[in-house]
């Protein structure tokens, strides 16, 4: 049947298949098992060591050519032109008064909202303050992206009108239905889209259960109970009004005032929603004793930091100490969902505060393993004359997690000090196999009038991964849009021209945001989507082991990471070799494959070896 | 009668006239003397060896105008301190520090206020060598003036302070604070920089910038160079730090402060190898060393991964500065590394209240009692009773003093 396919389909008939492969996967939701029973489907192969690698189309992508054999040269991002069609610019009503509703700017999501093979974006955005019911200005924008970083403008078309004061997203198929849907956080009313599958999309938060009116930062999905349903993690920030802001007067300021610091105001607990399977979410905040731990939390990620297939939640709190919190399960709650209770570890696991002892303001989360030890390591942006932190895992094999403050050892310090970072993503810019850093900074607030002012726009990073548990700074070599001060926000990553090089958006204040293509040498990333069927569709918690080639090590698919920001529910292997690419794939549920590719390329796999689509 | 005759005549009467006359020679002598002694104490008090920034004319100005206002002629010493406080005035600081030091610091009207003068006219011209020599001889000498306004000791403690804030001299700081807490001449920002020290320090570009005037005025002045290293260290410069430190190095090898800071910058840099080379130059251990020596002593067992040492030497800089956070982080992983676990937990807990501290701390201020307890309280579970005292009695001087 695939090879049938591929003799006789034109392109778009071709993506048309993938997309019908997969709908066969997923259209018939099936009831989500509390355990991991498997679910066999007729017809198809069950779990082998080797998947059919018969490609279903070979359509080349001709706009794509290979780049050649890795050299180890500079880093290369150019920004996309306007003509491209992603134009954005975000609105953050800043009228003078510095209020910190003003400060953070937006975010972003990266998702294939049709199916079509192809990463869409969506970008937040703010409203005039204080809030009003019938704001309709400033909408968030959805850009469809119409193959190879042709984007078209469909906010309108999809219905996902996103007005008020907007934030963060979060990227999954929440209903598992086949279509990623979109969480958005907010100042007074999060929303929740879902994708009804047909380019449009609907705002459930009210009656799935997911609303909440705080000033809510960041969001995760991630299955938290085990159930192999998605359940969602949602970061509050700070106690504020709209009606009647904080201000902090400042006779001296041209405006005057200054920006005031979080730490005048109070924090506001984090949100648990537990999924029960059928689309709609349950508030577990009380049971999961989160009530308690009023933190002023902006970035979240969630993986699996202790290696026995239980994620952790890390929150990057801002002036307060960061949490880590395992998971315990309790007892059925409500409508029969497996309950949790979080224990909050990071003081024990020595990662809430850094070396010398602060509390520092984290924004921006990335994890990843860093140095290949096998673990995943975590690294914070913070404020300015402050410097961004790199926390290496060491946890011992089943022992309790540590972390080690690596900020001085990895070389990351100094060249963050000058700088006031958000958002920052771990990507293997040249597909060597090592992730790399990039970072979005800006300050919140315009202090050049001070004596001894700060820069108010600043130039963005990027860190190259030495291999050695050390990062050299590569910024002024990686384009001009490193070498240009700008307000970065919210970062998320992606592979939008299926070059096999990974793309970066990033959200900007007081200028149009921009995606930043990825035009560095080297060979390409194996891409890799997976589909759970036993597992959630989305799978994150997935591990994969790549057991072949120059850089064998460990990825895994996360939760939440960077600033206010969703990147691609997809995994990108470089330093694969030329030729079969080995992988020991360990599912969410625990279930281990092994699979073998026959060459790098953009697959799609599917729990249990069922099926491997292969898109060139 | 002869010449001869005479002569003899003359010198039969010689023994005679001769001790007359020599007689009358010594008493000419003796009142020659005396009018040429007179003379000279005249003439002395009106030829003053005049310092170089002190011209005649300004000198006859000040006389002129103690006369008028005293009614007697002034000394040299009545004349310096005039021309000094003139100086003052009229912000002429070379002249009025070349005039106070013209007055010794025993001298019975003057020397007490002359010292603290001085010293506050060259600390405004930032020279902090000389001015913290001044100051301290004001302290020693207001000991024997039970008269003088107390306000002048504060005020020379305080200068005192702010001087050592700036140099990162911690220690010398200390104990200046303790002596204004034990005489309870103080307020909340003293007792936050006694008992908070680190959590105090100030490494911002302001103070390091005052730095650089102190060292405009003294160059080679070793312990402000090693703060400008340091400051170098906390900014991120490390190259240039360690250039800095180098050079003293050669210069200072035996000294306990530039080792100290030398090995912060290789610790900073991850230069263990250096580091390594470095420490084994350092002095054995004493209780008075350099918190910062002993720290890096710490450091270097964490590294090394001697815990015992390591607990060892950062418990040490904890008896000194109790709120040290690095110090707490440091014991918190010497204290894993022995597998301690009850103890460790204790010092993450103490290691979660400094960094709740930390954020509070700058906004804790004179006029509002809650800042201070809110202190007390922390510092109550920080096991600083002393500390907790103090902010609770500032607490009530400030609930006090808003009735």
């Amino acid at each position: 049947m695939f090879k049938s396919l591929e003799r006789s389909l034109s392109l778009p008939a071709r993506f048309f298949a993938i997309h019908v492969l997969l709908s066969t996967i997923g259209c018939a939701p099936e009831p989500m098992p509390v355990s991991a029973d498997v679910k066999a489907n007729s017809g198809l192969q069950v779990e082998t060591s080797v998947v059919n690698t018969t490609p279903v189309v070979n359509a080349t992508t001709a706009e794509t050519p290979d780049r050649g054999r890795f050299s180890g040269s500079a880093f290369r991002f150019r920004e996309i032109e306007k003509e491209s069609g992603f134009d954005f610019e975000r609105y953050d009503d800043m009228k003078g008064q510095r209020r910190i509703l003003e400060v953070n700017g937006g975010g972003a999501a990266i998702f294939d909202l049709d199916r079509d093979g192809w990463l869409d974006v969506f970008m937040t955005n703010g409203c005039r303050l204080p809030l009003s019911k019938d704001t309709r200005q400033s909408p968030g924008k959805l850009f469809r992206n119409h193959r190879t970083m042709n984007f078209r403008d469909c906010s309108l078309a999809s219905g996902l009108e996103q007005f008020g004061f907007c934030f963060g997203c979060a990227v999954a198929d929440a209903n598992e239905d086949g279509f990623e849907d979109l969480y958005i956080t907010a100042f007074g009313g999060n929303q929740f889209w879902t994708n009804n599958g047909d380019g449009t999309f609907s705002e459930v938060a009210a009656t799935n259960g997911t609303w909440t009116g705080k000033w809510s930062a960041g969001a995760a999905f991630a299955d938290l109970n085990g159930d192999q349903c998605l359940d969602l993690y949602v970061v509050n920030y700070l106690d504020e009004s709209d009606e009647h802001p904080k201000l902090c007067p400042e006779p001296t300021s041209p405006d005057g005032f200054v920006g005031c610091t979080p730490a005048v105001f109070d924090g506001v607990p984090d949100m648990l929603f537990l999924s029960d399977g059928a689309g709609g979410y349950m508030n577990a905040s009380a049971d999961a004793g989160l009530n308690e731990l009023p933190g002023k939390g902006l970035g979240i990620v969630i993986a699996d930091f202790g290696g026995d297939q239980v994620p952790e939640i890390y929150i990057a709190n801002d002036g307060a100490p960061n949490f880590l919190f395992t998971i315990e399960r309790t007892e059925l709650i409500g409508g029969g969902i497996q309950g949790i209770r979080l224990h909050e570890e990071a003081i024990a696991a020595n990662a809430a505060l850094n070396e010398q002892g602060f509390a520092q303001a984290s924004m921006g989360v990335a994890a990843a393993d860093f140095d290949h030890n096998g673990a995943m390591d975590i690294f914070l942006t913070h404020f300015i004359d402050d410097t961004n932190t790199m926390y290496l895992n060491r946890t011992p094999d089943g022992g309790p997690l540590v972390f080690e403050d690596a900020t001085r050892q990895t070389r990351l310090g100094p060249p963050s000090f000058g700088v006031l970072g958000f958002g920052v993503a771990n990507i293997d810019i040249d597909n060597n196999g090592w992730q790399d850093l990039v970072i979005a900074n800006g300050h919140v607030d315009d202090r050049t009038w001070m004596k001894a002012g700060q820069p108010y726009q600043m130039l963005p990073q990027i860190f190259e991964n030495l291999q050695d548990s050390t990062f050299r700074e590569v910024s002024e070599m990686a384009g001009t849009y490193f070498q240009k001060p700008v307000l970065g926000r919210g970062l998320a990553t992606g592979d939008f021209d299926r070059d096999g090089f990974v793309d970066v958006v990033i959200s900007h204040q007081r200028a149009a945001s921009t995606i930043l293509k990825n035009e560095t040498a080297g060979s390409r990333a194996v891409t890799l989507r997976f589909v759970g069927r036993t597992a959630s569709r989305t799978t994150i918690g997935l591990k994969v082991r790549v057991l072949n080639g120059p850089v064998p090590r460990t990825e895994q698919m996360i939760g939440g990471g960077s600033f206010q920001a969703a990147s691609s529910n997809e995994l990108y292997l470089g330093g694969i070799a030329d030729g079969p690419v080995d992988l020991e794939v360990t599912w969410p549920t625990g279930h281990v494959e092994t699979l073998q590719l026959p060459t790098a390329g953009y697959w799609i796999i599917a729990e249990k070896g069922q099926l491997a689509a292969f898109v060139e | 009668m002869s010449k001869f005759d005479a002569m003899s005549k003359r010198s039969d009467l010689q023994p005679r006239t001769l001790a007359g006359k020599y007689r009358y020679v010594l008493v000419g002598l003796v009142i020659l003397a005396i009018v040429l002694a007179f003379a000279i104490s005249m003439l002395r008090k009106d030829v003053i060896s005049l310092p170089d920034s002190v011209s005649p004319e300004a000198l006859e100005e000040a006389r002129r105008e103690f006369v008028e206002l005293f009614h007697r002629d002034p000394d040299e010493a009545d004349l310096m301190m005039a021309l000094a406080e003139t100086a003052v005035r009229n912000e002429q600081p070379d002249m009025a520090i070349d005039c106070f030091a013209r007055i010794p610091s025993d001298h019975i009207r003057y020397g007490t206020n002359a010292r603290f003068q001085e010293a506050e006219v060259l600390l405004r011209a930032n020279r902090v060598e000389k001015a913290e020599a001044s100051f301290r001889e004001f302290l020693t000498l207001q000991e024997n003036r039970p008269d003088l306004d107390r306000k002048y000791l504060r005020k020379a403690r305080a200068w005192l302070v702010f001087m050592m804030t700036i140099e990162l001299r911690f220690e010398a700081r200390k104990l200046i604070l303790q002596q204004m807490v034990q005489d309870g001449e103080f307020d909340v920002y003293d007792a936050k920089q006694l008992y908070f020290p680190s959590l105090s320090a100030n490494y911002s570009i302001q103070s390091s910038s005052r730095l650089g005037d102190f060292l405009k005025q003294a160059p080679t002045c070793r312990p402000l160079l090693i703060a400008q290293a340091r400051y170098l260290v906390r900014q991120g410069k490390l190259n240039a730090a360690n250039q800095l430190l180098q050079s003293l190095q050669l210069q200072y090898p035996t000294d306990s402060e530039t080792i100290a800071a030398t090995l912060e910058c290789l610790y900073e840099m991850v230069d263990w190898k250096r580091f390594e080379s470095v420490i084994s130059t350092a002095p054995s251990f004493t209780p008075d060393e350099p918190w910062l020596l002993t720290q890096m002593r710490a450091e270097f067992a964490r590294y090394s991964s001697d815990w015992p040492t390591a607990e060892k030497y950062f418990r040490k800089v904890l008896e000194s500065d109790p709120a040290n956070p690095a110090c707490h982080m440091g014991l918190a992983v010497a204290l894993y590394g022995l597998e301690k676990t009850a103890e460790r937990k204790e010092i993450q807990e103490r290691s979660l209240i400094l960094a709740k501290v930390r954020v509070y701390l700058s906004a804790v201020d004179q006029n509002v009692p809650g800042g201070s307890r809110a202190l007390a309280q922390d510092a109550t579970s920080m096991g600083m009773p002393e500390a907790a005292q103090t902010f609770e009695l500032l607490a009530d001087r400030i609930q006090r003093g808003a009735r």
